[in-house]
């Protein structure tokens, strides 16, 4: 083997070609930012103290009332971490990531489970009494469903920081539960919602497009007939009409925002493969006489794949939106802490309670916005008429 | 008219100068050529002139002095508004794409008249009307009065490019600028635009700025003729000199490129008697669908009736104006279309009759190169994964290991670089990836390869080097080549038999040297009359008389 002279490939450029945006670069940032805190939720904000020091010596209340789905995530996030430092193709690193974490899933579902019962004011009780000898806490120390029942007439309470005994940065929900906790244990849903809702119309839009593109004729028509049949549901209806039969649950708002919004990447996808089945490297390859897979996944989906990225990003964005309706209007999750539901609390009592409003709409809106921006810069970086400069200066000065 | 002294253009925050020092001044009543290969900065040079460079552009410096009807004018020294009259007004100006440069939603004397308002106020309705009709008459094109109603879409390339020249020379322009005039136009309409712009150019004495990459059409109507090579003037004189007799080393290489001026290819022995390819009255009729139950109302014949037969090492010339059916035959052949009637025998077996596996194994044995070298190669794929994925297809060699140290002799034999093998296609020029190109048909060692306008997106001096690489592979490995062009000069040096194909069918088949010298059919005859030919030039007195 000769020496392999290193050049970058079609991915790297089109990633270098997206970092060199400042608007990408916020975006990708904040994404960066809420993943994180949406991982590690239960040390940022938490009433069970990190670690107490009383009669029996150390102990961490926190890790004690870990359930399974914050073990999976820190061990992904781990995973993640220690996969990215590994060499070999990124494909690959991506789907040994996947296995991964779906073997900790079931893992930290099996063997993970917390106390049932959760008595927060138990520690400050504790605290009152002296019985800690130490105590970290993490920097907000409420939960997001820790109601304060200890303190008598806690309710709606505008933001107050020092010279209480309570702070609380971002004030209080009308349960008297502390509204920046519960917007950083929101993170998760807002987060899952929209990557999850977005692979599964990704993964049946890709699919079919595929199909419809490279086989044409009747496949394509009635696939076209399909995208149309689903493009003329109205999600907001049909997630609203199930909330109301089956009640509510996270999982199934995903399944629904999937199952809706696959139509518009299986048109892109259709297209690009009607466009790239002309392009001669695919006719060369077929000349070649290579196998359908490798036509199809090798010299197809990988050319195609940029503009549905694109699209995949807004995606994210709209599924991510889409909850927060859903919530606003009283349809989302009941106790769990989400956005959307929060802005529901702002207008709920008489009064219009301002933080309730600022702080977490602030957050859809950063969050939406961030995927926009990763969505233009994408599209530009694609975009070969939009190229930064000089390529398109020097196509245009050849000939 | 035209004097344009040290003209030096470059990109903003670049200190190389894409054209520099440009001197050359045109006479009234003269057709200059500016000719080059792609990049060289020709076109560049006449959109500053016309001060319509890009925004990515630093303004030019040097001087462009236009002396016409009033005092001599500094071009590069006037605003933006003096500008605007001076362009489409005193310099007419027509690109090479007739298909895109028309607005879609206007009609063609809408269009023109747009113009002439502008540039000539002072004209009534009236007026304004019966000069584009003139004009549309002037430019030859049938029946002006109808065409003055119809929208661009109704027009024919060569019809396009003739309303182009109307709209250029309706305010009658002391100097046209001409950018490509030809280039995206077949040779026999070639021939009559060129004509065209060289008898209105008599008639209205303007001065005409002729941008072409192609030495025959210089020798053709040029009077003068400057060569620019890498943004710098190498040579000027007058066309006769320069093309007979070039001085600059550059001039001559580009000249010796010519295919009719190259070295002749070693005779090739073909074994006449082994016949590679019978092909049978095949045909490709696409259906035209009509109506709720899509039935066939009519058939486009693509290819209609063609039958040949190719024997082993023997080169093949498919040649004819763009829409004859010479690349739906290619692909028909290497069945990536199906055809729809006739037979194709490879060694005496028939291929339409093959089941999907045979026809994939069959496929080792007839490869294709495709015309754009931009889209032949996966962007996503080193060369080494391009060209060794087919050998694994068809089993030839034992690992990855062997299969890239044969990818290694056969980019070798296309004259390119080992290391080539890790790098990505967009790292390559046009040449360069259609050289791998021709690698990958080569790997599966094949009988016949098709070259579908191989080189017909390059310049001149690469599509020497490709055709001799094509030339020394056919006698190498005794290759038969089916060599689809429209480029006649290609095929006089390539090819030992011709096929002339004209919407569909087969105008005339026979030796090459036969059908050149002495045409059979009509058509041939148009065809290679029309073709620009550096040996025969006569410049102006040619068309004069």
């Amino acid at each position: 083997m000769t020496e392999r002279v290193s050049s970058p490939s079609f991915s790297r450029r089109i990633l270098s070609e997206v970092l060199l945006r400042w608007g990408a670069r916020l975006g990708i940032a904040w994404i960066g930012v809420l993943t994180l805190i949406a991982v590690f939720a239960p040390l940022l904000a938490n009433t069970h103290p990190l670690l107490v020091q009383d009669a029996e010596g150390w102990s961490s209340p926190m890790l004690r009332f870990l359930g399974p789905a914050d073990a999976t995530l820190f061990g992904a996030f781990g995973l993640g971490v220690l996969l990215l430092l590994l060499p070999g193709r990124p494909f690959w690193r991506f789907l040994g990531w996947l296995a991964g974490l779906a073997i900790l899933a079931a893992v930290s579902f099996a063997l993970v489970s917390p106390p049932s019962l959760v008595v927060y004011e138990q520690y400050r009780e504790a605290e009152a009494q002296g019985a800690y000898q130490q105590v970290i806490r993490a920097p907000i120390p409420y939960s997001a469903k820790d109601y304060l029942r200890d303190y008598a007439d806690t309710g709606l309470e505008a933001p107050h920081g020092s010279g209480d005994e309570r702070r609380h940065w971002f004030g209080t929900d009308e349960n008297g539960a502390d509204v920046l906790s519960r917007m950083i244990h929101a993170t998760r849903i807002a987060l899952s919602i929209g990557f999850i809702a977005t692979g599964i119309a990704l993964m049946i839009g890709v699919i079919l497009g595929g199909l419809m593109g490279y086989f044409s004729g009747i496949v394509d028509m009635l696939g076209m007939r399909l995208v149309e049949i689903f493009e003329a549901i109205p999600t907001l209806f049909l997630l609203l009409t199930f909330v109301a039969f089956f009640g509510r649950s996270l999982y199934l708002m995903m399944l629904i925002i999937g199952l809706t919004s696959w139509s518009g990447y299986a048109r892109y996808v259709r297209a690009e493969f009607l466009r790239l089945r002309q392009q001669d490297f695919v006719q060369g390859a077929i000349a070649s006489g290579l196998s359908l897979p490798s036509i199809l996944f090798r010299h197809m989906l990988p050319n195609g794949m940029a503009p549905i990225l694109v699209a995949a990003s807004f995606g994210v964005a709209s599924a991510i939106l889409a909850e927060a309706t859903l919530s606003f209007l009283g349809l989302g999750l009941v106790d769990d802490p989400s956005w959307g539901q929060m802005l529901n609390q702002a207008v709920q009592s008489s009064t219009f309670n301002w933080w309730l409003a600022a702080f977490p709409g602030g957050a859809i809106f950063l969050t939406v916005f961030a995927y926009n921006l990763i969505g233009e810069a994408l599209r530009d970086a694609v975009d070969p008429h939009a190229q930064s400069g000089k390529p398109a200066v020097a196509a245009k000065a050849a000939g | 008219m035209l004097n344009v002294k040290d003209l030096t253009i470059r990109l903003k925050h670049q200190a190389e100068p894409l054209v520099q020092g440009a001197s050359f001044s045109i006479a009234r009543g003269e057709m200059f050529c500016l000719v080059g290969e792609s990049g060289s900065g020709k076109s560049l040079t006449a959109l500053a002139v016309m001060g319509i460079l890009d925004r990515g552009f630093e303004a030019p410096t040097g001087e462009v002095w236009l002396q016409s009807r009033s005092t001599p004018q500094n071009l590069l020294a006037l605003d933006e508004p003096a500008l605007e009259r001076i362009r489409g007004d005193r310099i007419g100006m027509i690109f090479q794409e007739p298909m895109t440069s028309l607005n879609p939603v206007f009609t063609v004397g809408a269009q023109i008249m747009e113009v002439l308002r502008l540039h000539r106020p002072e004209l009534d309705a009236k007026a304004v009307r019966a000069r584009t009709l003139e004009v549309l008459a002037d430019v030859q094109l049938p029946n002006p009065e109808q065409r003055f109603h119809d929208f661009p879409h109704k027009l024919s390339g060569g019809q396009r490019q003739r309303v182009m020249i109307a709209m250029a020379l309706v305010a009658e322009p002391e100097l046209l600028i001409a950018d490509e005039p030809t280039t995206a136009l077949d040779v026999t309409i070639q021939a009559e635009i060129l004509r065209l712009i060289d008898r209105l150019r008599e008639k209205n004495g303007m001065a005409v700025l002729l941008i072409t990459h192609d030495f025959g059409v210089v020798a053709q109507v040029g009077d003068r003729v400057a060569v620019m090579h890498r943004g710098r003037l190498v040579e000027q004189g007058t066309a006769g000199t320069v093309v007979h007799a070039p001085h600059h080393a550059y001039t001559r290489q580009l000249i010796r490129a010519l295919p009719e001026n190259l070295p002749p290819l070693p005779p090739v022995p073909i074994q006449a008697g082994v016949k590679l390819l019978e092909v049978d009255r095949l045909q490709v009729h696409f259906p035209v669908l009509k109506g709720l139950l899509r039935r066939p109302v009519d058939f486009i014949r693509a290819v209609d009736d063609v039958s040949f037969d190719l024997a082993a090492g023997e080169v093949l010339a498919v040649v004819g104006e763009s829409g004859c059916g010479k690349t739906t035959l290619g692909r028909a052949l290497l069945r990536l279309i199906e055809p729809t009637g006739g037979s194709v025998r490879y060694h005496g077996q028939a291929m339409e009759t093959l089941g999907r596996q045979e026809l994939r194994r069959l496929r080792r044995r007839l490869q294709v190169v495709f015309q754009d070298p931009a889209s032949s190669l996966n962007p996503r794929l080193t060369v080494q994964t391009t060209l060794i994925e087919p050998m694994a297809a068809h089993g030839i060699g034992i690992d990855d290991e062997e299969r890239t140290e044969l990818a290694r002799t056969v980019l070798e034999q296309v004259a390119m670089p080992a290391d080539a093998l890790w790098r990505y296609p967009h790292e390559f020029s046009g040449g360069q990836r259609q050289r791998i190109g021709i690698a990958r048909a080569l790997v599966l060692d094949p009988d016949v390869i098709i070259c579908d306008e191989v080189t017909s997106a390059l310049d001149v001096s690469v599509q020497a080097e490709i055709l001799q690489i094509l030339g020394r592979l056919r006698a190498e490995r005794q290759l038969a080549l089916i060599f689809i062009t429209h480029n006649m000069g290609v095929v006089e040096y390539l090819s030992d038999r011709m096929l002339v194909m004209k919407a569909g069918r087969m105008e005339e088949l026979g030796r090459t040297a036969d059908v050149i010298a002495r045409p059979q059919a009509e058509y041939t005859r148009h065809l290679l009359a029309a073709v620009p030919r550096v040996s025969d030039h006569v410049g102006r007195h040619r068309v004069a008389g």
